[in-house]
């Protein structure tokens, strides 16, 4: 319910009766908005975070809403890159694929090995991901969005199994890829599948912080701006905590003392009624002054994808990836003309075969965002007070 | 249109794909009386037919393995009407999402309750005509009601296949052209509540789309619309501009079509009448804009219209399908040298002669 709250302490924003002034320390989220102005805090107060504290979000990747507006991310060469690729070919008339996967150099010119250094030419955190191709195939490679698709990279045989794979460096999030067997695009049946934005049937892998190996954990200072995965077969047993601060895993949110958390109202802000000019109401409005701007709408709720542009101009069916966030809340419209629209953005699941050695067994898979819309009249009673709620956006957790 | 029999893909062809031993036999016992119109055969022109034989079969293939689910993108909205909402609001909220349908849910069973399309707005307005007392009580209908109201004029019920997510497009596909569906439902059971829950909507223009995009052998239809059975030419329901609105409404319904198209007093094709333009047209105070005549009608529509698509006979599948891939195509005109009318080709068409082409049904 600590959503809930904010938006309290919004809503009273939005009415200049900043109450509630206590909640700020409790959201990082909303912290992190603050206008890269000075706080008006007293120095010294204890509920104010300096700027510099207010870095990456507690839980680290927001693999999908955060990364959307971050050059160079998954989501944003699906949209970008990819598309633009793809129109490019739609133009032509031709088949749409990436064409610069297929170049026409041979396929040896432009082959990358699969250690894969030249990946890691950016600071972002990258976690060691095998592939696998069964299919028939001799010559496999893989290419995706976490290239841009500009790049390929080669499966070799696996000497135990005998399975072609890849070991690549994959940025958290969502990735589209797609293999290239003997010069023609196929799809893995053993990964998910689903449509990009250009109808394109792709695979997708997806990469989110708990995949992320414990030796990331491990590394030290210089590590992070040059990330480099230790041998997967290192164990770390133990967790090491001196470590924590390098990539913000863990949610080490630093725990404000002396302040004092309750459920009653102080004083002076329900003074903030009295009439104005009184002395109460003038102390009360001192007060204010002094403390640090209340919380705004947690950034998250702000970006409802469906308040978003729409990825395909065509057809507003087809959303951009929610933060995982937004899971599972119900958001609320305005009633408007008695009609109360609520949404909430789930996962639906999908059961594959797993690709598993032994027996095929079937696995759930938690796969696409279903973003339902319910509109539903509100109108049992039919008195006009519903009006006063219109302006309301309600968030439960 | 009906599905005809075949005049091609009965030459024994030298060429053996692994699909050619999945098909079933055909009749091949009676040779197809239409096969010798085509008069003298050439070697091209078989050429022609076994690529389109083959990529249909591909594109069977294709919808075969893939499912309902593959076709949906990562992340979708879905949006679902709750039943007691009034017909009216529909309307409106139809017109600021974007969209033409909607999955019903009833909330006193939690159940799905079928599909809201324009037919059903079309229904609406046919018995406002054989009542039109009602026109009070007409805006106090809830979508409940219009099941009454269809019952009450003798049309279908609100559509209520469905399929499940992961049952093969084919199937999904096949059951939309028998229930003459232009899009069906994805249900599935929630793993909590043990009940239905709509995952997405699937229609045939998104279904297009998928293959245009994804099946490489669309290039290989390469026979001209002449030679095919596809689309209808003939007894063509038509309008003119001044044709008051509701009679061309009462067309679709009558012969159950999506469009009109509107032509001049030489046959030339000048626009098209969609179903969906009625939803603009009856969203404000409901049906005065009915005594409207097409063209006054037709200027309604919404800036981002995206046009009318048209063809000749001389065209072939693989161009219509790049057009599908490009651009959203809800159907096309056929039209001559001098743009009259020669005919219709639904995305029903379509997807009838990719699915039964030559199945022998």
């Amino acid at each position: 319910m600590g959503n809930a709250e904010s938006i309290q302490a919004y809503e009273a924003e939005q009415e200049a009766r900043r109450s509630q002034p206590q909640a700020v320390p409790r959201q990082r989220g909303p912290d992190s908005q603050f206008d890269p102005i000075e706080p008006s805090g007293p120095p010294g107060d204890p509920n104010f975070i300096p700027h510099s504290n207010f870095g990456p979000p507690p839980r680290l990747p927001l693999p999908i809403g955060e990364e959307v507006h971050t050059p160079g991310s998954p989501i944003i060469s699906a949209k970008g890159g990819l598309s633009t690729l793809y129109e490019e070919d739609l133009l032509e008339g031709q088949l749409p694929r990436p064409s610069s996967a297929i170049s026409n150099t041979t396929l040896e010119d432009d082959e990358y090995g699969s250690d894969v250094d030249s990946q890691a030419e950016d600071n972002r955190v990258r976690v060691p991901y095998t592939v696998h191709w069964k299919q028939p195939g001799e010559k496999v490679y893989i290419t995706g969005t976490f290239t841009g698709w500009n790049k390929k990279f080669r499966l070799e045989k696996d000497l135990e199994t005998g399975h072609l794979s890849a070991k690549l460096q994959l940025p958290l999030g969502t990735h589209h890829v797609k293999f290239i067997i003997d010069g023609i695009f196929r799809l893995s049946d053993e990964l998910p599948t689903a449509v990009d934005y250009t109808n394109v049937l792709v695979n997708y892998i997806e990469v989110s912080a708990d995949d992320i190996p414990n030796v990331k954990e491990k590394k030290s200072e210089e590590d992070v701006s040059t990330p480099q995965v230790l041998p997967s077969g290192t164990e770390v047993m133990d967790h090491d905590p001196g470590a924590v601060g390098d990539v913000q895993l863990t949610e080490d949110e630093p725990e404000p003392k002396e302040i004092h958390w309750g459920r009653i109202m102080p004083q002076w802000i329900k003074d903030l009624e009295k009439p104005e000019g009184s002395n109460k109401h003038q102390r009360a409005m001192n007060m204010i002054s002094t403390l640090p701007p209340p919380p705004s709408l947690p950034k998250f709720l702000e970006k409802s994808i469906l308040n978003g542009t729409h990825p395909m101009k065509d057809d507003s069916s087809v959303l951009s990836m929610p933060n995982h966030t937004v899971l599972n809340h119900l958001a609320t419209s305005s009633i408007k003309n008695d009609v109360l629209a609520t949404s909430t953005t789930t996962r639906y699941q999908k059961k594959v075969k797993g690709n598993c050695k032994g027996p095929v067994q079937t696995l759930t898979k938690l796969v696409q965002y279903v973003t339902t819309v319910v509109y539903k009249p509100t109108d049992y009673d039919d008195s006009d007070d519903e009006e006063d709620e219109a302006n309301e956006a309600n968030e439960t957790s | 249109m009906a599905s005809l029999p075949t005049h091609k893909s009965h030459e024994p062809s030298g060429f053996v794909a692994p699909s050619s031993y999945l098909r079933r036999s055909r009749g091949q016992s009676h040779p197809n009386p239409t096969q010798m119109s085509y008069g003298q055969k050439t070697d091209s022109e078989s050429a022609i037919d076994r690529d389109q034989r083959l990529g249909l079969e591909r594109i069977r293939d294709f919808l075969k393995v893939r499912t309902s689910y593959d076709v949906l993108p990562l992340s979708f909205r879905l949006i679902i009407f709750d039943t007691s909402l009034m017909v009216k609001k529909s309307l409106t909220i139809l017109i600021q999402n974007g969209i033409v349908s909607a999955p019903l849910w009833d909330s006193k069973t939690s159940t799905f309750a079928g599909l809201l399309t324009t037919s059903d707005y079309l229904n609406l307005i046919q018995y406002y005509w054989q009542n039109p007392e009602a026109v009070n009580r007409i805006d106090q209908f809830n979508l409940s009601s219009l099941r009454d109201i269809e019952k009450a004029i003798g049309v279908q019920p609100l559509e209520t296949i469905s399929i499940h997510p992961q049952r093969p497009l084919y199937e999904a596909c096949r059951s939309m052209l028998e229930s003459k569906a232009r899009r069906i439902p994805l249900v599935d059971v929630d793993d909590e509540t043990r009940r239905a829950m709509v995952v997405s909507v699937v229609t045939q223009y998104r279904i297009l789309k998928f293959v245009a995009v994804n099946v490489s052998e669309t290039q290989l239809l390469r026979k001209p619309l002449k030679h095919l059975k596809l689309g209808t030419y003939r007894n063509l329901e038509t309008a003119r501009m001044e044709t008051p609105v509701f009679d061309v409404i009462h067309q679709l319904v009558k012969d159950s079509i999506s469009s009109v198209p509107i032509v001049n007093s030489d046959g030339v094709v000048t626009n098209v009448f969609e179903a969906v333009d009625v939803i603009t047209l009856i969203k404000g105070g409901m049906y005065d804009d009915l005594d409207l005549n097409v063209g006054e009608a037709l200027k309604k529509r919404s800036e981002d219209f995206p046009g009318i698509y048209t063809c000749s006979i001389d065209d072939r599948l693989d161009a219509i399908f790049d057009t599908i891939r490009r651009s959203r195509v809800h159907r096309l005109i056929v039209i001559d040298e001098d743009n009259r009318l020669t005919g219709i080709i639904s995305l029903s068409d379509i997807l009838e002669y990719i699915l039964l082409e030559g199945e022998g049904e």
